[in-house]
Formats: C-alpha cells, structure tokens, sequence
C-alpha cells in the first residue's frame, strides 16, 4: 500500500507542484495517473520511487520511506521513465548485469515477453535499437523483475500500434493481487479498458482517486437518449451515433467508463464532478 | 479489442462466454477462464472482468468451486437457449415484422425463403 | 552491512561499460563531437607530451614516481567513461534506485577504480616511454623501457603513490556525484587533470624547496593524504545518499 499524507513539493519555491495531497492506493489494481501537462504526474512518480525528496508530509510505501532507498524497498520498485537508459551493450549483457540485483527477476518471464513484443535476437546492441524497441526491452525487464510496485511514465510513447496491445495484454497478465502498478499517461486511450483505478491531478493537488466500480457507479457514460435532466450531464460531445455524454448516474444504470471522457468532464464541470465523488 | 461502446463491456463478455457454450466449446462442468485471465486475453480491468463472471453467476450460468475457478453449470445450455429465444421473440421478431411489413414480403415469401 | 555479493556485482557491471566502446553513431553526433574532441583525446596526447618531455628529461631517473602519477592522471579517464555513462540522465536515475546501499555503490567505485587505474596507468606510461625513447634517444631500447616499467611497478607500491591515487579516486566520485551536466563534469574532470598534470611536473622543478619533502613525506602520505581521501569518500557517501535526480 501507498500511503501519501500532507504532501508538499515544488523545484522552486515560486512555483508550487504539489501542495498538501493526501493519497491512498491499494495494491492488486493498475492505476491510471492522468493530468494536464506539466502538472507534476512525473515528480509525484518520483516522489514515490525516492528519487525526489518530500519537501513536507509523508509517503510510505508499505513500511519504507522511499527516500531511505533501503535496499528491500528497491528491490520491489521499478521506475521505468519516459526516457529510457541508452547502454552500447548487447540486450542479453543488460539483463544479465542488471538482473542480479532483483530478486524476484525471471528469465523465463523476460524472454516470454519479449516474444509477444516481437524481439527475438537478444543478440543486439541496445543502441542500435530504434527507440520504441530499446523501451520494449525495457518494459518487459521491468515486468520480469516482478517487483511489488511497478511506477511507468508515458509507457507507450514511441510504441506502435501492435506493441500497445501487447503491453496491455502483458501489463493484465503480469497482474497479481499483491502488485501495484501505476502509470502516468497522456495517451488514455492506449490504456483505456485495463485501468482498475483512476488519479488525476490538477493544480497542485488531486481532484480524484477512485476505482473504475466507483466512477460507473457515480456517473454514467453513454449515448444522449434526450430525456437526460440538464442539470445531471457533466460533459457532452458530439459522435456519429449522437451525443455522448457523461451525466450523473441518478439512476444506476451500468455503462462503460471511458477514461478520456471522464478526464474531459472532470475539467469542464470540475466542482459538479468533485461533488458528486464526495457524497 | 473492438468493443460496441453501447453496451456495457462485461456484458459483451458474459455473452461471448454464452456463445461459446451454445457452441459446444465450452461443456457441463468446463472451467472458464479465471477472472485474471480474462482480464489479461481481453484487455479489460478486474472490474470488468469481474462483472462479467458474477453476471453469468447470477443466471446460474456457472458455479463457483472455491479455490478452484468457475465452472459449467448443467442448465446452463438450457438457459441460455431460453434467454436467446426469448431475445428473439422481443427483439428481433419485431423488427422483422416492420421490415416485411415495409417491403410488402408475405409470410408465404418468407417460408419459401427459408 | 555490506553486501560482499552486491558489491561484486556493482563492481561486475561498471567493468563493462567502459568496455562498452562507443561506436560510429556516437561520433556523428556533432556536440558529442566536439566534446570528446576536446576534452577525452586532448588527456592522452597530453599524456604523451609529458610522458616525452618525462623521458627525455633527466629529471627521470630522479624522480620515478612522476611516470605512474601521469598514468594515474589518465587513468581517470576510464572512470570518466563509467561516470559519463551515469552521467545521462536516465542511466542516473537507473542508478540511483539500483537495489543497493550508498555504502556498497561508493565501496564498488572505489575498488573499482583501484583496480583499473594501475592497470591503465601502467599502459599509459608505456606509451610515454616508448615515445619519449624514440623521439628523445632517436632509437628503441626494448631493454631500457622494461626496466623503467619495473620501476614503476616499484614505485606503485609505494605509499606516496598509493595515497595519491587514493585521493584522485575519491575527488573523481565526489566530482562525478556533484556534477550532473556532462558538458560541465568533463571541464571539471580536465581542469583537475591539468592542475594533477601540472603539479609533479612542478614538484620536480621545485625538487630543491622545502615544499617538496613536505609533499612527498610521510606526514602527507600516511596523514595528509588518507584524511583528505576519507573526507571525499564522506563527502560523496553522503552525497549520494541525499542524491535526488
């Protein structure tokens, strides 16, 4: 479990990137974290991987303050930044040289999923990899490392089409009930479906946490039939098939939740959204 | 993975599951694919998957066995014809009607057509 | 508590990267270009310059040590090529959160550095002595460089030059840690080079003043020297351990 209280931090003190946030997450989910540009999804990431050092308040990560970096807590937490380390060395040294120092690491796993990526000679030298398959490479390292916590920041920039769905594929199998994995993205449709939970952040703190049963319980996704009270819609967008909305779910009706029209209804109509996840 | 965004997702696949019953594909006391499973072959979240495995509960579709999966229930053919059927007749049979009714197709026509 | 097994491992995985030689695509960048240019290959052609000027002097024979302290000088250059790896961002950040204690990181560096610099010193010496011999004595004794190599490796035992070494390692890791910018790690890592080149050079000019028994004498090799070398090593401990990225 992730436990973040009062958290301050900025990089400068005239410009604020988190200001008192108090977060929760628990394990066995894959959270999306979303936000505008620049609103600080990478240094909250940080934050919890210790890279970054609070500047007030807490995080605990299980028993571990990350900035300790104690070695129990490294070794069951993968940071995988949206840029990924360059090395001349061939795919089979990285790994080898690398693997030791995480105790849960398979090679079985890491071969598997490389497979599904398409990468078969591990052969190669890492810098002469395109971008997108060094950071395959990377990803399904970070997966076979099997750490408790997997933090991943913009992962599918760079991958093509084929690729997303086999990391989303990879991501949903590689799943546990023990494991947290949060990712930071822009892309919210790569991810869209295999998201258990959802964090966006805005202007220095966090306008919502919650898991995909609470979002379709409080708000329905769909399209417009006409009869909607006006009041109720937070967001509405025009589509071949008519107008999708997102409205209050006043009635309990099950629908699908659509992660780029949640975010877009969380910033049209913030406080109506704010208000309805705090009843 | 396409998905009819009009429907909820895990009643997609609660009907996907059906389907492969009614087909054969799946038998009396068969396990399903665990929730995990199909979470990982559809690229859904637990949620989703999770619905749609107590959806097919529900209707008696399939049992549980703790510690071991869902399984196959005997009726479940059954039911699933039955619930099939009965679509058909309220949804279906009506549109047919309007479209024979539109096209000026006798239930002669229609006979000989099948 | 020190992990024997993850040092050893730390040690293992430093060792190849300077082995893991940049090629062609490297060079084509043009601001890599210019740096490695200026900075990488200016350090041995100066090693060479004063590896001559050493053998062609007779200043030599007096003061044997000066041949091992330039190899250790260029020596810093395989380290520079470890830290310059970590110095990229990401591959910085990959460190940082490699599972293992500042104490094991700054353990395996320092080892690792002992172990490279005399090996690379001995072959830079060699190249000055080579060189200096043709260039200064117009022909090549075989026999005269493999004493003088003898010698060195003497002289590398000796604790003015161990502790030496001691320290240049430790400014090389407190340097490597306090300056994330490539550009500005290698002015930084040349500047030391220059005034680390300068300075045997002066001490033998000075061979007569007072100073130079002060620099080389057993108060500055077991005090001095140890102390300002565990004062670094402090230094960068605790500077990685409040590394943020």
């Amino acid at each position: 479990m992730i436990e973040i209280k009062n958290l301050d931090f900025h990089y400068n003190k005239k410009h604020k990137v988190l200001s008192d946030i108090d977060l929760q997450l628990t394990n066995g989910r894959i959270v999306g974290l979303l936000g505008k540009n620049g609103v600080g999804k990478s240094t909250l990431l940080h934050l919890i991987a210790g890279l970054q050092f609070p500047i007030n308040g807490s995080i605990t990560v299980d028993e571990f303050a990350p900035q300790k970096r104690n070695v129990a807590f490294l070794q069951n937490m993968f940071l995988l930044g949206e840029e990924v380390p360059s090395t001349t060395m061939t795919i089979n040294k990285f790994v080898k040289i690398n693997s030791v120092f995480y105790p849960e690491f398979s090679q079985q796993a890491f071969t598997d999923y490389l497979t599904e990526f398409e990468i078969t000679d591990l052969t190669q030298s890492m810098d002469k990899l395109s971008f997108g398959t060094r950071k395959k490479v990377h990803i399904a390292f970070a997966l076979a490392c099997n750490t408790k916590y997997l933090l991943m920041d913009e992962p599918t920039n760079g991958l093509d089409i084929p690729s997303k769905a086999s990391l989303r594929k990879l991501l949903r199998l590689a799943m546990g009930d023990g494991k947290l994995v949060i990712i930071s993205t822009h892309q919210a449709r790569d991810l869209q479906n295999i998201l258990d939970s959802i964090v966006i952040l805005d202007n220095t703190n966090v306008l919502i946490s919650a898991d995909d049963a609470l979002i379709t319980q409080k708000l329905y996704f769909g399209i417009a039939k006409g009869d909607e009270n006006e009041e109720d819609i937070l967001y509405r967008e025009a589509n071949v098939a008519g107008d999708m909305i997102v409205k209050l779910n006043k009635d309990g009706q099950t629908s699908n939740s659509d992660v780029e029209l949640l975010f877009n209804a969380a910033f049209t109509n913030k406080e109506k959204f704010k208000k309805a996840f705090s009843e | 993975m396409i998905v009819n965004k009009e429907i909820p997702i895990f009643l997609q696949l609660a009907e996907n599951i059906k389907s492969q019953i009614i087909e054969g594909k799946l038998k009396k006391d068969d396990r399903i694919m665990s929730v995990r499973d199909i979470a990982a072959t559809y690229e859904v979240n637990n949620n989703t998957a999770m619905k749609s495995v107590n959806t097919l509960a529900e209707e008696n579709i399939i049992y549980q066995k703790r510690g071991m999966g869902y399984f196959v229930t005997e009726k479940a053919k059954e039911i699933i014809e039955e619930q099939r059927r009965r679509l058909f007749y309220e949804k279906e049979l009506p549109i047919l009607r309007k479209v024979m009714t539109q096209l000026g197709i006798t239930k002669e026509e229609l006979m000989s057509m099948l | 508590m020190v992990s024997i097994i993850r040092v050893y491992n730390l040690i293992k995985r430093d060792l190849i990267i300077p082995f893991a030689i940049p090629n062609r695509a490297f060079f084509k960048n043009s601001a890599r270009k210019v740096a490695v240019w200026r900075y990488a290959l200016w350090l041995p052609l100066f090693a060479m310059i004063m590896g001559i000027l050493y053998c062609t002097h007779s200043p030599m024979n007096e003061s044997p040590e000066l041949g091992p302290v330039y190899g250790i000088i260029f020596a810093i250059v395989l380290p520079y090529v470890i830290t310059r790896e970590h110095c990229k961002r990401s591959n910085r950040e990959f460190a940082l959160l490699l599972p293992a204690t500042a104490t094991e990181k700054c353990l395996a560096f320092a080892i690792l550095s002992l172990i490279i610099l005399p090996l690379y010193s001995i072959v830079s010496s060699c190249i000055g002595y080579y060189i200096g011999m043709i260039l200064g004595n117009g022909i090549f004794k075989g026999t005269f460089v493999v004493s003088y190599i003898h010698r060195d490796l003497a002289v590398f035992l000796s604790p003015f030059v161990i502790s030496l070494m001691l320290m240049i390692i430790s400014l090389n890791l407190l340097l490597s840690l306090l300056i994330k910018n490539e550009i500005v790690q290698m002015i930084g890592l040349f500047l030391v080079f220059a005034i680390l080149g300068i300075f045997p050079a002066v001490l033998a000019i000075l061979k007569d003043v007072f100073l130079l028994p002060f620099l080389t004498g057993k108060t500055a090799i077991y005090l001095i020297y140890p102390l300002i070398s565990t004062m670094l090593l402090l230094g960068s401990y605790v500077k990685l351990k409040e590394e943020r990225a």
